[in-house]
Parts: structure tokens; sequence; C-alpha cells
């Protein structure tokens, strides 16, 4: 299990409003793996986000799913707050705000 | 900015009754309208235009507010139901006395209009309970809070004047003339609906645009001159004022709307979703709306000389549609397509998400039907309008049968949200890495 790995799970892991996954919108702050346990650190597009407990609970079951002897420590926080600069260029092209 | 918790929010099966029975208000409204003659034109206060205004208002527009509220008070505002049950039956109360009150007015039956404004008053007091508790008006303020709370204290207020009137239809002791009919009015669409509709918009139009970078300056300015002129105008409203008076009152009540029309011009130009969906698209309609609202409302106020005998209320059924139709009516139109999906996807397949396949919100409702929806109903609005600026039946019915299909069509989009079996197939497919939408 190896960083790269779980990020490509949390690929899978959709914002539902936005339609786009959580990495490629930079929402995942923090990935650490050692010793067979996976610590995940994810914030959502804003702090009124209605979906923030519906992230956290998808991002659990997936890293639980994938990695199901590992133990998940998953923690969702606001700071720094998201902007729109940490999303990668797809997810950026997705909101429009660059050119495919 | 309040944190939401959806999980505190009402169940679906409370809050969808009320958002499905919002399309059965404005499409009475609209038939209502479809069906005009010369006495709509003759008179603001004939029967058939305040049958329509009560049909488009407690039947349409307060109706989702109240929807919206059970849900969007304990999920936004941190607030809670003070009883699920008392919704419910409270639900009963409103679908059963509003299309009797609509009903009433139009057969101009004092009777009924006792009866069933008494039903319409119980729902109202049963509604408040709740509300008060849901949008926490006692806790530490927010924006929206303060917002809704304002507006709950104008609905009241509103009632109370109305309800004064249905049983001698008389104010007391004095008759009810058209001032105090305008004032009544100002109260409930400026007061109560564009309060609401301005405090919920302060809290979704950032988060479903995804706007970071800008902050609303002029939300508590809008929100001051918004209260006070809905509540010192439509008393001096209806002391039947003079032209000079009545034009103070008509720019007065225009600021607050206008300073929160910059809010969100400068919201929307900053989002960072750039691509406008439905509920986008209708946020600047109604804008659009709005300020034909702010235009004709000043020539309302300037009053005789742009009035002929015949058709002396064209202007002010224009107004009157162009603010409650056009403003109000597309803002909800376009919320609805934001506030249902999310909510049946919240309840429906937020535990299935990460445990299998399920449907993005975008897959729950179709937005280029929405959209055509959203243009039709607005088409309809402008129509209407114009048919009564122009003092044109025909064109009136027309722009009437409009938004009366649009709405039937947003009857059908909304209960396709609720009831269709969105990708039901994928709900129990195993899940793969990367595949999980």
């Amino acid at each position: 299990m190896t960083t790269e790995e779980v990020a490509e799970v949390l690929r899978g892991v959709y914002d539902p409003e936005l339609a786009i996954d959580i990495v490629s919108l930079g929402l995942v702050y923090g990935i650490e793996t050692m010793d067979g346990e996976v610590a995940v650190t994810i914030t959502t597009t804003s702090p009124a986000c209605p979906m923030g407990d519906a992230l956290y609970g998808m991002t659990e079951a997936v890293l639980h799913y994938a990695f199901p002897l590992a133990k998940v420590d998953l923690e969702l926080t606001h700071s720094p707050q998201w902007t729109v600069e940490m999303a990668e260029r797809a997810a950026l092209e997705e909101l429009g705000l660059v050119r495919r | 900015m309040m944190r939401m918790n959806p999980s505190n929010s009402a169940p679906l099966g409370l809050v969808a009754p009320f958002l499905l029975m919002a399309p059965l208000g404005l499409l009475a409204a609209g038939l209502l309208l479809a069906t005009s003659d010369a006495s709509s034109l003759a008179g603001i206060n004939a029967p058939r235009n305040v049958a329509a205004a009560h049909a488009a208002i407690i039947g349409g527009l307060t109706t989702a507010i109240m929807g919206a509220i059970y849900q969007l008070g304990p999920a936004v505002l941190g607030g809670r139901l003070v009883s699920q049950r008392l919704a419910r039956i409270q639900f009963g109360f409103h679908a059963v006395s509003v299309p009797a009150f609509v009903w009433a007015l139009l057969e101009w039956n004092v009777m009924w209009m006792s009866v069933a404004a008494l039903g319409v008053v119980t729902s109202l007091v049963l509604f408040l309970i709740n509300a008060v508790a849901a949008v926490g008006m006692r806790r530490p303020n927010s924006v929206t809070r303060a917002y809704l709370s304002a507006a709950l204290v104008m609905l009241v207020i509103t009632a109370s004047l109305g309800v004064t009137w249905v049983s001698t239809l008389e104010h007391l002791w004095f008759p009810v003339t058209l001032g105090r009919l305008s004032g009544h009015a100002h109260m409930g669409l400026l007061g109560w609906l564009g309060l609401t509709m301005m405090g919920v918009s302060y809290q979704l139009v950032p988060m479903f645009n995804v706007v970071q970078k800008r902050e609303p300056r002029l939300a508590w300015a809008a929100l001051a001159s918004t209260c006070g002129s809905a509540l010192v105008g439509g008393l001096v409203l209806m002391s039947d004022p003079g032209r000079e008076v009545r034009l103070s009152v008509a720019a007065a009540m225009a600021v607050g709307p206008a300073l929160w029309s910059i809010d969100m011009l400068r919201l929307l130009l900053a989002r960072s979703r750039r691509t406008l969906d439905v509920q986008g698209k209708a946020t600047f309609l109604s804008l659009g709306f709005l300020a034909a609202t702010i235009v004709l409302g000043l020539v309302v106020a300037v009053g005789e000389p742009l009035q002929d005998g015949d058709h002396s209320a064209r202007w002010q059924l224009a107004y009157g549609i162009c603010g409650i139709g056009g403003w109000a009516g597309i803002m909800w139109v376009g919320n609805s397509y934001k506030i249902l999906p999310f909510l049946v996807w919240y309840h429906r397949y937020r535990f299935l998400a990460g445990r299998g396949r399920v449907p993005m919100i975008n897959d729950i409702y179709d937005d280029r039907l929405a959209t055509a929806v959203l243009w039709c109903y607005a088409g309809g609005v402008a129509l209407l309008a114009a048919g009564a600026g122009l003092a044109d039946l025909t064109v009136l019915r027309v722009g009437a049968g409009l938004l009366a299909g649009a709405v039937a069509a947003h009857l059908g989009t909304l209960g396709h949200i609720l009831f269709a079996p969105h990708a039901a197939a994928a709900v129990a497919q195993p899940l793969g890495r990367g595949a999980l939408r």
C-alpha cells in the first residue's frame, strides 16, 4: 500500500454536486501510509458544503473496501480553506476555468 | 460562514410534499390569469387578480419556502424542528385551506373566505412554531438567519393585516382601500418573499457556484433597508398617500433589493464554476425581472397620468407579475432543481456512495430539460407582464397559458426527480478501483 495507490483509489470518490473526483479537485490534503495504516486528510470546497459528511463517509468506505486489512485514520478539515488553485487542470477544465 | 449538517435535516417524506404542492399554486395562478377578462385590467382588486396573487404567493411560493425552511433550518442554520408530526399536520391544513381560500376569493364569497382563512392562519401558526425553532432565531446571528428571522416577523404582520379584513372586508372600522391592499401586498412581497429569497440566496449562490474570493459586502445594509422600507413603506401606503410620497416609498423599497442585486452580481461574476447550470441562469434571469419590477414600481407610484380609465390596473398588474412571478418565481424554479435533487441524493444515495455505483446529483435531473422549463416559464412571465402593461388580453392570456404549461412541466420534472429510479441498476454493482461513479 503506497500513497500513489491510495490516491488512485481516492480518484474513485466524487463530489456529488460537481461530479469531479476529490483528488482532481484538490480536496485531498494529505495521504500517509505506514505499517498497515493509512492516514488521509480531506476537505470540502466550502465550510458550508452540504456534502461534508457524505464525502467523509464515501472516502472512509472506499478506503475500507480497497484496503480491508488497513487501519484507516480519516480527518475532515477546513484549515487551510480550499481554493480553486488547489485543483488539477482536469478539474479546472471541468469547472470551465481553463479551456480544454 | 455557516457549516452545514444535513444529517439534522427533516426527512424527505416531510419536505417533498411541500415542494410538490408549490407548483400547483403557481399553476392555479397561471390558469386563473389565462382565463382573465377585462375586469382584470380594470382593477387590481378584481377577484380574479386577488385569487391569482394568493394562489401564487400562499399556494406556490410560501409552500415552497415552508418546505425549504423545514429542510434548510436544521441543516444549515443549526436549528431544529419542534415536531415533525406538527409539520405534517400543518401540511394537511395548508393543502386543504389554501385552495379553498383561493376559490373563495375568486367567487368573492365572504363567508367561505373567513372559513378558509381560519385554516390558512392555523397553517401559518403551526408553521411558525416549527419555523422559529428551525431557523434558530435566538442563536448568534448569521446573514441567512437574520434575513429569515425578519421574514418570519413580516409574515406574521402581513397575515395579521389580511386576516383582519376577510371576515368583514373592513380594516377594523376603516374600509379596505387600494392603499391598504397595497400596504398588505408590499409587506408580503418585499417583507416575506423578498427577505426570504435574499437571505437564502446569500447561502446558496456562493455554495452552488463555488464562490471563494469574494464576500458579500452589502448584506446587512440590504437587510436593514428592506426591513425598514417594507414595514414603514407598507404602513405609509396603507394611508393612501399622494404621488410624491408614493414615489418616495417606491424608491426606498427599491434600495434593499438593489443592494442585494449588486452583491449577487459580484458573487456570480467571481464564481469558480464558470459553466452556469439552471440555478445560475435562474439567478441572472431573476435579477433581470427584479430590475423590471423596480422600474414598474416607480411607474405605478406615478399613478394617474400613466393610467387610462378602462385599464387603470394594467401597470399594477404588470408590476405584480414581474415581482411575484418573475423575481420570486424564477428564483424558486431555479433553486428547486438544486434543493430537491440534493435532498433525493442525500436521503437515497448517501449511504450507498462508496459502497457501490451511485448517480451524481447532476444525474438525478436533466439540466437541459430544467433549463427549457426555466426559459418557458420566464417567457410566460414576460408575455404575461407585457400583455398586462399593453392592456392586451390576448397576449396576457397566451403568456399565462405558457406560464401554466411551464409550471406543469416543472411539476413533472420534480416528480421525476423524486420518484424515478435513477441509475437503480448501477447502485448494487460491486465497487472497482477508480470506478465508484
